[in-house]
């Protein structure tokens, strides 16, 4: 394979990306490299096809859990939260929230492996569970801007049910939009998803 | 009343606006505040597939206007009021633990719209200084309101809109008859566009409380994206609340209102123009079918050569975006041919509907006629 021809691939997609895919091999590579570039580009050829949805599978999860995450706020004032995610975007996330919440000491992390960031940036590797990291953490810190926040009442869910309009009930886009997987992110229950009807419920 | 009955009444009766997080071109710096606003916005939940993204709530639900579709309208209602600071501390909490992405701040009007703007703005001034919110704010003008107050309320929000209800004069004085058209809405349409904010405006129109035409609301909104700089419309189909004096109206078909949305992003994004839909109305209605598909029909004689057309055609085969026509000519323009159809379906053109009005290198979708039976 000629050197410059090698580069282009690399230069040409966000490889950042594609390679948190948890199919991503590099021998996908190394074909479009030897096929003709501008369709690659088009997304005209299968190869360059899986290529550009691998990056979008992954962008695809790291802004659905970004979107459906709840953060908890622990009773000294830690913003936490676990995530369920296939392809590895846990960094992806916590730096998303470090960004949105620069003050605060954030906890995110999935069963493969657990994040923390501080108000400085400095971002630390777990290999404990989420609940685990939080109540080390807890030890020598405590914010009280969002301590005075945390209260009992569960605002989200009564907003979020007030949003229902009857008339406009479309079960298909629901399930379309708001995938099942997603909802445990949100500890909200959906009625769409409680499975078909025994007979004598009928 | 408790909090949590003030968030289910005001949200409630807010849920008929509509409004999105995106496009708020502001950059600050979050370092010492909370919050920023992302670019393509985020929808932090769906209900019947409808996105809950930012906090929608009303101030108040009490309302001295006789608007005869709306709720707040209605007699026998439970009326509730956030005072600032319940209203500033419940959307902080819902913003941090990542429920919602900005705040939609809309109200009934007690007495008149000033008195309850200034309040509204008290609430928004909290959250921004208060807390140091940094993330998206979209603040809804009440008809009526004044200019000092509209120029306050923007200095503290990313967005401001004013719903028009009805496409013209004639059609509000039928569902409203304190709401004058031209002084307490278009006036203040005018003001908003010279206030440069970050989001610009919106507003939102009512289809089918007043028996308007499709023809009437695409005009009037057409008119405003000329005049204004309108960075979009909302269209929400009426729907007959319990209770007001439209409650035994028939409800507006949900189809109408998704062919004005795509009507209305042709001429917003495509760049056509209304007088060509004019040609596939009916009694100033748009046709039952797609008005793209239905337009199509009408324009094409026969199939067109998908690598000799320019951008203006294949923007109007349906199937065909913007996204996907402008590679097909960047295919074009670097000598690249396009010679299958399974290469159009890789770059994202939906051949179920576009087969019949394209050729790809000479091959094209034989019609039903040209079958010797």
């Amino acid at each position: 394979m000629v050197a410059g021809k090698e580069c282009w691939v690399n230069l040409m997609y966000d490889l950042e990306y594609i390679k948190r895919h948890k199919k991503f091999d590099q021998n996908v590579i190394n074909i479009l490299n030897n096929q003709d570039q501008r369709l690659v580009l088009n997304k005209a050829t299968k190869e360059s096809r899986t290529f550009h949805d691998w990056g979008k599978q992954v962008g695809g999860e790291a802004h659905r859990i970004i979107s459906f995450t709840r953060l908890k706020i622990s009773d000294k004032g830690i913003l936490y939260s676990e995530i369920f995610s296939e392809h590895k975007v846990e960094d992806i996330v916590i730096n998303f929230f470090h960004r949105r919440f620069p003050k605060f000491l954030i906890v995110i992390g999935s069963k493969r492996i657990v994040y923390s960031i501080d108000k400085f940036g400095v971002r630390k590797k777990h290999l404990e569970s989420v609940k685990n990291v939080v109540n080390h953490l807890e030890k020598n810190y405590f914010d009280e801007f969002l301590m005075n926040l945390n209260s009992e009442e569960d605002m989200w869910k009564t907003y979020y049910y007030s949003q229902n309009i009857l008339q406009r009930r479309n079960k298909k886009l629901q399930v379309k939009m708001m995938p099942k997987k997603y909802m445990k992110h949100m500890g909200i229950e959906n009625e769409f998803y409680k499975g078909n009807k025994k007979l004598d419920e009928f | 009343m408790n909090i949590l009955d003030k968030v289910k009444i005001l949200g409630d009766a807010g849920k008929y606006d509509n409004c999105a997080s995106s496009a708020s071109k502001r950059k600050v710096d979050v370092k010492d505040g909370i919050g920023n606003a992302a670019k393509g916005g985020l929808c932090h939940s769906f209900i019947n597939g409808r996105c809950v993204s930012l906090y929608k709530t009303l101030y108040t639900n009490a309302c001295s206007f006789d608007c005869k579709y709306c709720e707040n309208s209605s007699c026998n209602k439970r009326v509730a009021k956030f005072t600032p600071d319940e209203l500033a501390k419940t959307f902080m909490k819902l913003y941090i633990t990542n429920c919602v992405e900005g705040l939609f701040l809309s109200s009934g009007i007690v007495q008149n719209p000033d008195k309850t703007t200034e309040e509204m703005i008290q609430a928004v001034n909290l959250i921004r200084n208060r807390y140091n919110f940094h993330g998206y704010i979209h603040f809804k003008v009440l008809p009526g309101t004044s200019k000092e107050l509209i120029k306050q309320a923007s200095e503290f929000s990313d967005r401001l809109s004013i719903n028009l209800e009805a496409p013209n004069k004639n059609r509000l004085n039928e569902v409203s008859s304190v709401k004058n058209f031209k002084t307490d809405i278009l006036r203040r349409q005018a003001w908003i566009k010279r206030m440069k904010l970050p989001a610009g405006q919106t507003t939102q129109l009512v289809v089918g409380a007043s028996d308007e035409t499709d023809l009437e609301i695409l005009k009037m909104v057409d008119w405003e994206y000329e005049n204004f700089d309108l960075k979009r419309a909302y269209y929400s189909a009426f729907i007959p609340v319990p209770k007001t004096a439209f409650e035994n109206k028939q409800k507006t078909m949900l189809n109408r209102e998704h062919k004005l949305y795509s009507v209305d992003f042709m001429l917003r994004t495509y760049g056509m123009e209304l007088k060509e839909f004019k040609q596939i109305m009916d009694d100033g209605n748009l046709p039952k079918e797609d008005p793209k598909l239905v337009l199509a029909r009408e324009n094409f004689s026969g199939p067109v050569d998908i690598n000799e057309s320019s951008y203006s055609e294949l923007i109007r085969v349906p199937g065909i975006g913007p996204l996907s026509a402008k590679k097909i000519i960047s295919l074009k323009k670097s000598g690249c041919k396009i010679k299958k159809y399974e290469e159009l379906h890789n770059i994202g053109i939906v051949l179920k509907r576009a087969k019949q009005f394209i050729s790809v290198n000479g091959c094209r979708q034989r019609m039903l006629g040209e079958f010797n039976v």
